[in-house]
């Protein structure tokens, strides 16, 4: 039980610490290709980008909260 | 003006519910000022993060921030706030949230004064958080007061005295525990109505293809990173977006009411959870204002026409109304109990009486109930008469928090070497750089608003860097030693 704690804990934190500077960069990289390179995004932000980028949002924390309840880590 | 019977009877059974959850929760909460401030440290993290994510929704997403979006600066914003919100709420779970609530804090001050056991700090914090938790209340107030105006027909300063009454009662009823079920139930609330309103969005649309070329054709500014106002403003709005989520009081305290640092971490990412799946309809709702409504005199107020003009029953407009009001009061809730905490519990208890052993548990209770009267009762007087627009203030709120604790907590739960003398200074320098710069108060103004609050976080963090190398021989006691 223990064992299996500290296995999903580890899981989590790396987890998170690979997705974390993941989407750091990539908002870097958006933010520098946005003001650098404006053309690029021409002729502007599809809504289907905008509702892809908030679902994403939502799907990260659910992955998240999955392994972080596996770990049966009480509160 | 004519009063919409219908509607006002939706709004007045959800005000009703929300006293009767204040009167529920009345004898828990006057147990301790833990119980009162942080919900007895008990709170579960599924209802917690779907507080934490009902808080973050306030007037400024739904009225002033619809407003913005749909009028001016356009989608982009919203890509913009997007990932930033995202990785605060994933730096906070992973982060300061489980280190803050490893120590029994009950308030922010708690925090900032446990460095060098500093009385002035703690004075100094609260008194500044008293002024950005105020600026807030008024900016949510008038929130209110604008919706039920428009919506209702009641005079302003009617609907400002009944919500804003209603608020203050299962407040001081039922503290932070009233705050916290009042927010789930206002979150379910705007997760019903504004997924019912980007379905009814859709279906009038002809699906959602025919919904992009329309508002492409229609406004195609919208449609871009920039808006009509070019990128600076939606960058540095979506950076003090970030700042709200990762350091305001009101939204440290809910840390402060887990169950553990387990709790604490979940509960943030539940946050984050919640906060996104709120967010794909209301894509789809912002769309549709601009479709269906745009151009409008009053663009504030498109998430309640867009509802009466494509879901044209009194009922559906009325909840509408009421999950508006939700997103204002659920907010407004958490900043009163933050308000309250600052000053009955740190700056009565801990700051003038000192000794808080000397205080007994129901005093400090009752204190808490008084200062929540008497400051609601200020706040609402304020609102009655607010001194600028609903963005303006909630940019000062917001950028006030970022520039005064962002550093102070980040650099002082992580660097072994902060000291009360630089995080002191941070505070304050941060704060005061905000007044100096924001354009409402006409010292030296820089625009957009956004940037006094990107200018004092960073001097903050560099004020606090400088003096804490300059006095690190002076250290006191540290709080990234005692939480790692």
């Amino acid at each position: 039980m223990e064992a299996g704690k500290k296995t999903s804990l580890a899981t989590v934190s790396k987890v998170s610490r690979v997705i974390l500077p993941i989407l750091a960069i990539a908002f870097v990289i958006f933010l520098l290709v946005t003001i650098f390179a404006k053309p690029v995004y021409s002729p502007g932000v599809d809504l289907s980008l905008v509702i892809g980028a908030a679902s994403l949002f939502t799907a990260v924390s659910a992955v998240l909260l999955i392994i972080d309840y596996k770990g049966k880590e009480e509160e | 003006m004519e009063i919409k019977l219908i509607p006002l009877v939706v709004v007045i059974v959800y005000l009703l519910a929300m006293v009767g959850i204040g009167v529920y929760f009345t004898r828990r909460a006057g147990k301790s000022e833990a119980d009162y401030y942080a919900a007895g440290k008990s709170i579960p993290s599924f209802w917690g993060g779907m507080a934490i994510a009902s808080d973050y929704t306030s007037a400024g997403t739904m009225v002033a921030g619809l407003g913005v979006t749909v009028a001016f600066a356009g989608l982009g914003i919203n890509m913009w706030a997007g990932p930033l919100v995202l990785i605060g709420f994933m730096l906070a779970a992973f982060t300061i949230g489980p280190r803050l609530r490893k120590k029994a804090f009950t308030s922010v001050p708690d925090y900032i004064s446990g460095f060098g056991n500093s009385v002035f700090l703690r004075a100094a914090s609260a008194i500044i958080i008293v002024f950005i938790m105020a600026v807030y209340l008024v900016v949510q107030l008038k929130a209110i007061g604008l919706v039920g105006e428009y919506v209702l027909g009641l005079p302003y300063i009617t609907s400002v005295l009944i919500v804003g009454g209603v608020l203050i009662i299962y407040i001081a009823l039922g503290g932070m525990m009233s705050s916290i079920w009042t927010g789930v139930v206002q979150m379910f609330l705007m997760l019903f109505t504004v997924f019912a309103l980007a379905i009814a969005t859709l279906v009038s649309a002809g699906g959602l293809t025919n919904l992009v070329a329309g508002v492409a054709e229609k406004s195609p500014w919208f449609l871009t990173m920039e808006g009509k106002i070019g990128l600076s403003f939606p960058v540095t709005y979506a950076f003090i977006m970030m700042f709200i989520m990762l350091s305001m009081p009101h939204m440290i305290m809910r840390i402060f009411a887990t169950r553990s640092e387990v709790g604490a971490r979940r509960t943030l990412v539940w946050g984050a959870f919640w906060t996104g799946f709120w967010t794909i309809p209301w894509i789809i709702v912002l769309a549709g204002v601009v479709y269906f409504v745009m151009p409008f005199k009053r663009p504030d107020m498109g998430f309640i026409v867009l509802t009466g003009d494509l879901m044209p029953s009194a009922v559906m407009v009325g909840l509408a109304l009421a999950a508006l009001l939700a997103a204002c009061m659920s907010t407004t809730s958490a900043q009163l109990v933050a308000a309250s905490s600052a000053i009955s519990y740190d700056i009565y208890a801990r700051v003038i009486r000192r000794n808080i052993e000397e205080v007994s548990k129901s005093t400090l209770t009752w204190w808490g109930r008084i200062s929540v009267l008497v400051l609601g009762i200020i706040v609402l007087i304020i609102a009655l008469h607010p001194p600028a627009f609903v963005a303006k203030m909630l940019l000062l709120a917001g950028s006030c928090g970022g520039a005064a604790f962002l550093a102070p907590l980040y650099f002082g739960l992580y660097w072994p070497k902060v000291n009360k003398y630089s995080i002191g200074a941070a505070m304050i320098c941060g704060f005061a750089t905000v007044i100096i710069t924001n354009p409402m108060f006409n010292i030296i103004p820089i625009k957009p608003e956004p940037w006094a609050g990107i200018i004092g976080t960073i001097v903050s963090a560099i004020v606090l860097i400088i003096v804490t190398v300059a006095t690190s021989n002076k250290a006191g006691t540290n709080q990234a030693k005692e939480a790692s």
